[in-house]
């Protein structure tokens, strides 16, 4: 059934499989740099210490922002 | 399929909003000046993120470019504020040697 109503989202919509599939990468990409950046925040939030802070900082710098702003292009 | 997309980084922008909430709560209760100041830090990167999902929003990939001015302007805003508070002013120069002349 979910294979069908995808079939028919897809034809309705019109975007193709080639637009499927760039859609399905945008998505992955975003939700992969939010995963990382919610858990930069509840790092710097939580964590005990300056340096371990400092580290979930730059966890939420590099692959928090780069899946986001360079590979999440609808 | 694409309202899902729209409907999707609506959702993201309001995770990020939810990230940036908690990261005032460091802001506001940090013990010392460098936490205050990675919390700032990070606040602008999650800034810079919010705006490229917001230029994904409205269908406007030029605003990417705004995003990392705002990047450039947090690295250098950082960098300011850190040498303020190590020597109390601005316009001491950077290099030990020119401070070594001058005295």
């Amino acid at each position: 059934m979910i294979i069908s109503t995808l079939l028919t989202v897809i034809i309705d919509s019109n975007i193709g499989w080639a637009g499927l599939l760039q859609v399905s990468l945008s998505c992955i990409t975003i939700a992969l740099g939010l995963f990382f950046v919610l858990a930069g925040s509840i790092g710097v939030l939580r964590f005990p210490d300056f340096y371990t802070r400092l580290h979930a900082a730059g966890m939420t710098d590099t692959l928090g922002a780069y899946p986001i702003a360079c590979c999440g292009n609808d | 399929m694409l309202m899902f997309l729209e409907y999707f980084n609506l959702g993201a922008a309001f995770f990020i909003i939810a990230c940036m909430v908690l990261m005032l709560g460091r802001l506001l209760g940090g013990p010392t000046l460098y936490d205050r100041l990675l919390a700032v830090n990070s606040f602008g990167t999650k800034t810079i993120i919010f705006l490229c999902i917001f230029c994904f929003i409205i269908n406007r990939p030029d605003g990417l470019d705004i995003a990392l001015l705002y990047a450039l302007m947090n690295f250098i805003a950082t960098i300011a504020v850190l040498k303020f508070f190590n020597y109390r002013c601005l316009g001491v120069p950077l290099i030990k040697e020119q401070m070594e002349v001058e005295e």
